[in-house]
């Protein structure tokens, strides 16, 4: 991460630049086509929509510039959303209580996964492959994968702070999803840029074994890293079942490339060491109002499976990671 | 007469069954510069791992700082004791700012806290000035060159507060003003009280600036010298255990004209570039550092394209647009850095050695005729003697040595009519060195035209039969070992 | 030549033998199968051994050990393979699509041979051609396999879904039905081409230039270049012979049911990866031996066979998956050269 001027960093250029002028492509089609797409009540809707894609896609853009890929975090989603739903169900609660225990179970199985890919010096991918299947096969079988619903009344009510109230229709106020995208991205981006662990994470990810000769402990990162991911994912989990009010076993695995994708087209590098906050923002508005354009102008699911699998495909090629053969770093992802 | 900064005694240490370092004596005085030579596998980065907390050693083993025993050395408490280890990849954060780089220790003493951008740039312009270096402290390492990271990581050693600096091979990519720099740095540290030990197999370079000199040789402490008590030859017989006495080689019956360049030019690394090479010759090319060889030597490999001039092979054009066109026609090119470039080390020896003659020892529908393969391999395995046990162990199971003779014998396999050796004998030790001298010297009596690259005066003057001097990228001399002396080659390249 | 063919001098039948002292590597693996049988007779003494129960452990062989090649060949080459589901299917569809033209339908009057060779040919050339888009991709693009074949896991798998509608489509010409049900000399056709293919990919693996090449970019692919082999151009054809082979799965898959089922196959990924690392392939690339992996393919059969008759749940198959893959790295990190 280079220091840039006050004004060079208001204005991206580069990757960003062209990401930039890419969002804006997809909203002037989209506008065009269905002029409700520009309304503030579509914006609003868009941010608590996607929300849950902002939040994980900030945890994995930590993860990945520590040089490591994992993508079990759908599966510790639905493992840390039955945990919270369970607990609220039955003993009532409160938000504070559905957070914590979301949030212990997302932070719980993530550290895990730091573990287990530290002691068997593997790659992560697999690794978080065997996990996904873990944890997503263990919360099924522990919950006899039954849907849940009956949640208690705040839940179902959420969070409502009004901004205004036009004369026709609802009031537009700030909820429960934007507020902990706003509070999670604010998190991140204070640990990205003003904490030493944020420094540390990009030099482990820029290189591994410097770090450990520098005496930065691999370990620790590693917790941090993926622990911070647990997190992103134990309050995802509940905002995505505040805003669904249902909790399925099969909901969100499955899902994992769309915030995979996000990171990596805002320039996160699978290889380590490379991403910005500012890229993550961008990839997710990407895919966000990409994926609501879509849904907007009625084109079948199938189709949009197969037109966001051709958007991705070209996008990756367009920000390639030119010049490394296979992204290969080594012990990295 | 300083005192005695670190002490090693009767350092031992067994990895399984093998014992890698018998009974190290070694003492560092305070303020001193104190070379650590020998050649390959002779246990220096053994030591200095040691040292640095990075292994343990055996029990038994004393390590003792400024009179007081460390009963355990960590990297933890080797840091704190203010030792640091700039190992030869120089362990630096290509993704990272140069003033992030140098001041990386604040990221973990500033506490939960990241190091503010004025905290960081305070200490890496106190660490640049030190060693009057002038850095661009915004630009990201990795756009550098690898010289400007050696004085990177110098730097950042100093801004740790080091009072024991080890630096492995610190010359090995400096241009001759940055050696003289980087020297008379050393020097500086020196009244500072900072003792500084490095490895290097530079013997000129160790003459000239260390206080003390201490040999290794398997894993054995040989002794420790005075600068004053020792020449270049006798620390090279001690390196090794042998004396060589070279001859300028003679050029015998030199064959036809088989490669042969005009006025090759490629802005900005090179210009007007001419020479001829005959079978069986052996073309030096020297200069200093930066003066355009190995950039040449990629531009004759096909790996980049000049800019204007014509190359020719026997009769016909040669103008290669990819490596694997250069060795298609019969030129190989044989880089420094083997262990990137040339060689896979966990694949098997005998897989090494065809990799660039598949097509040959295949039948049409491409399965690999094991007669074939075989008989290649063990041809090569003769020919440059190489030692292996079983061929189908991977490369590195084998010594530094025997690796460079596998990647050698890769390239040979191909039956080139040039090859451009460079810096072949970097890393290498002194009988490695040796045994690569008599396989050059087999393969021009066979014919084959060699190109050799060589930042080593002695090298180029005892084994080639003309030596091209480049500076600034143009041809600026041709010595002739057999009626030209070595002094005079030494004034031509260093003035 | 003290070296000359010392694996071809103990050659055959013998080189198994030797397989404890040669290759401490995958004792892991003999323990496993040794659990595993030990497991079924323990647990279903009656149901586990009766032929039945081979016959349906060997059903699903087939095609899960060609997709594991197809997984196997982009592994050992340092990258992976994450659409060789969505190849297979898409294979298929493409010979269903095939067969609906009249041309097809009138060669099929004339001889339902021919007819069925032309089809297939269809569905492998789709095959390769797909994989062979996606390894350029990966090599002249720049992009990593992982994003890649994500990328294109994704894409293919929307067009399978617009293609077929999310619709089952059956009723395939009868000779496809041999394809699946036949047997030629007691074997059934589909463990044939397994069988087959199975001698192939060794060949190409252990006894061919390619294999050499696939290992060593694999490996080191830098150095691999400087030594003047064509590292994109292999790459390229490593991802459309695993192209090829996702496609031979799915023409196999296909005639097995009589019909292409789109969202078939989508946990078949996870057992291709499990396999193929219990059998020693390193997904750093530049490891790989194709008999190892056929074991860790039956073992894992066993034990898919033992859990059924169980009557386990899926979720539980899948976290033992999960479990044995942990297994597999576990027992990678002791063997590794790195």
């Amino acid at each position: 991460m280079s220091s840039s001027t006050k004004l060079s960093r208001l204005l991206p250029t580069g990757h960003d630049g062209f990401l930039l002028i890419a969002v804006l492509l997809i909203i002037s089609v989209f506008a065009l086509q269905d002029l409700a797409f520009l309304s503030p009540r579509n914006g609003f809707d868009v941010f608590s929509t996607y929300s849950v894609l902002g939040i994980l896609a900030a945890g994995l853009l930590i993860v990945l510039i520590s040089g490591e890929l994992d993508i079990s975090f759908t599966a510790v989603m639905t493992a840390a959303q039955y945990a919270s739903a369970v607990y609220i169900i039955e003993n009532g609660g409160s938000w504070i209580s559905v957070f914590a225990v979301s949030i212990f179970i997302g932070v719980a199985l993530g550290m895990l996964n730091a573990l287990i890919v530290h002691y068997l010096n593997a790659s992560s991918v697999i690794v978080t492959i065997a996990t996904l299947n873990l944890y997503f096969g263990a919360t099924v079988v522990l919950s006899s994968g039954e849907w849940l619903y009956a949640f208690p009344d705040w839940f179902f009510e959420g969070v409502s702070i009004e901004l205004w109230a036009p004369e026709r229709g609802r009031a537009y106020a700030i909820n429960l999803a934007i507020l902990a995208l706003a509070g999670f991205w604010a998190l991140t981006y204070l640990l990205l840029y003003r904490s030493s662990v944020g420094r540390q994470i990009f030099a482990v990810g820029g290189n591994r074994e410097a770090a450990e000769r520098v005496g930065i402990n691999i370990l620790r990162i590693r917790l941090l890293s993926f622990g911070f991911l647990g997190l992103a994912a134990g309050v995802a989990a509940v905002v995505h079942a505040q805003l669904v009010q249902t909790v399925a076993p099969n909901a969100l695995v499955g899902t994992e490339l769309e915030v995979l994708a996000a990171v990596v087209l805002g320039g996160a590098s699978l290889t380590g060491g490379v991403g910005t906050f500012r890229g993550m923002v961008l990839g997710v508005a990407f895919i966000a109002l990409m994926s609501n354009g879509l849904v907007i102008s009625g084109v079948s699911t199938y189709s949009q499976k197969a037109l966001l699998g051709l958007v991705i495909v070209i996008a990756v090629i367009a920000t390639g990671d030119g010049g490394r053969l296979f992204g290969r770093g080594g012990r990295r992802a | 007469m300083s005192q005695t900064l670190l002490e090693l005694r009767s350092i031992n240490k067994t990895y399984g069954s093998v014992q890698v370092l018998h009974d190290i004596d070694f003492t560092l005085r305070q303020g001193e510069v104190h070379c650590l030579a020998g050649g390959n596998g002779c246990g220096k980065s053994t030591m200095i791992k040691t040292v640095s907390g990075a292994i343990q050693p055996d029990v038994g083993s004393k390590i003792m700082i400024e009179g007081k025993d460390i009963e355990s050395m960590t990297p933890a408490e080797a840091k704190a004791r203010g030792i640091r280890v700039i190992y030869q990849d120089l362990s630096l954060f290509s993704n990272l700012t140069v003033a992030e780089n140098i001041a990386i220790d604040l990221v973990l003493t500033s506490g939960l806290r990241a190091p503010s951008r004025s905290e960081i740039l305070k200490v890496a312009n106190s660490a640049a000035d030190d060693i009057q270096a002038d850095f661009d402290f915004d630009a990201l390492v990795e756009d550098l060159p690898v010289s400007s990271r050696q004085l990177i990581a110098i730097a950042r050693a100093l801004a740790a507060d080091a009072r024991i600096i080890f630096m492995d091979e610190p010359t090995a990519s400096l241009t001759d003003h940055e050696v003289r720099n980087l020297l008379s740095v050393v020097q500086n540290l020196r009244k500072d009280g900072i003792s500084v030990v490095f490895v290097s197999h530079r013997l000129k370079e160790v003459m000239t600036i260390a206080d003390r000199v201490s040999v290794m040789r398997d894993g054995r402490m040989v002794g420790c010298f005075d600068v004053g008590d020792v020449n270049e030859r006798r620390l090279a017989e001690l390196m090794t255990g042998a004396s060589f006495d070279y001859q300028p080689c003679v050029a015998d019956h030199p064959g036809e004209l088989v490669f042969e360049v005009d006025n090759l030019t490629r802005a900005p690394e090179f210009s007007g570039i001419s020479f001829k090479l005959k079978r069986g010759e052996v073309l030096g090319l020297t200069g200093r550092l930066g003066a355009g060889r190995t950039e040449l030597a990629h531009t004759l490999f096909g790996m980049t394209r000049a800019d204007s001039g014509e190359m020719r092979l026997g009769d016909k054009a040669y103008a290669p647009r990819n490596n694997r066109q250069a060795i298609e026609q019969g030129v190989c090119y044989l880089s420094e850095d083997r262990m990137v470039s040339g060689l896979v080390l966990d694949q098997s020896i005998s897989d090494n050695f065809v990799l660039s003659v598949l097509r040959r020892i295949s039948n049409g529908l491409g399965l690999v005729q094991g007669g074939d393969k075989c008989r290649v391999v063990t041809e090569l395995i003769d020919d440059l003697d190489v030692k292996v046990a079983d061929p189908d162990l991977p490369v590195l199971t084998l010594s530094g040595g025997n690796q460079q003779r596998v990647s050698l014998g890769k390239n040979i396999a191909t039956d080139p009519k040039v090859i451009i050796l460079d810096s072949p004998s970097v890393g290498v030790d002194i009988g490695a060195k040796d045994a690569i001298y008599q396989a050059i010297s087999k393969l021009s009596s066979r014919g084959m035209a060699v190109i050799l690259i060589s930042d080593e005066l002695e090298e180029v003057h005892y084994h080639a039969n003309r030596v091209l001097v480049l500076e600034n990228g143009k041809i600026v001399h041709i010595h002739t070992p057999e009626t030209d002396n070595l002094e005079g080659l030494d004034d031509v390249v260093f003035h | 030549m003290s070296f000359q063919n010392k694996s071809e001098q103990r050659g055959g039948m013998l080189a198994w033998f030797n397989l404890r002292r040669r290759a401490p590597e995958i004792a892991h693996l003999w323990i496993l199968l040794a659990l595993g049988f030990a497991l079924g007779i323990g647990l279903t003494p009656g149901s586990f051994l009766s032929s039945g129960n081979f016959n349906s452990m060997a059903s699903q062989m087939p095609e899960l050990g060609i997709l594991t090649f197809a997984m196997m060949i982009t592994l050992m080459s340092g990258g992976i393979n994450l659409a060789t589901i969505a190849i297979a299917n898409f294979a298929a569809l493409t010979m269903a699509g095939v067969l609906q033209l009249s041309a097809v339908a009138a060669i099929f009057a004339i001889s339902p041979a021919f007819g069925a060779t032309v089809t297939v040919l269809a569905g492998l050339l789709s095959g390769l051609l797909l994989g062979g888009l996606t390894g350029a991709i990966i090599a002249y693009l720049w992009v990593s396999p992982i994003l890649a074949t994500l990328g294109a896991m994704t894409l293919i798998d929307g067009m399978n879904l617009m293609l077929s509608g999310g619709s089952v489509i059956s009723d395939f010409p009868a000779v496809f039905a041999y394809l699946g049900q036949g047997k030629i000399l007691w074997i059934p056709v589909p463990m044939t081409i397994f069988l087959v293919v199975n001698v192939l990919v060794y060949v190409l693996f252990d006894r061919t230039q390619f294999g050499i090449k696939l290992r060593f970019i694999g490996s080191n692919p830098i150095a691999t270049e400087y030594s003047g082999v064509d590292v994109q151009k292999s790459t390229m054809q490593i991802y459309a012979i695993s192209g090829l082979l996702a496609a031979v799965a799915g023409i196999v898959m296909m005639s097995r049911f009589n019909s292409v089922n789109v969202s078939y196959g989508q946990s078949y990924l996870l057992v291709t990866i499990l396999a193929a690392v219990l059998g020693g392939v390193d997904p750093f690339g530049g490891r790989g031996r194709v008999l190892r992996v056929v074991l860790a393919l039956v073992i894992l059969q066993l034990v898919s066979s033992v859990m059924n008759l169980l009557a386990l749940s899926n979720h539980i198959t899948l976290m033992i998956w999960g479990g044995l893959l942990l297994f597999g790295l576990y027992f990678l990190r002791n063997h590794s050269t790195r």
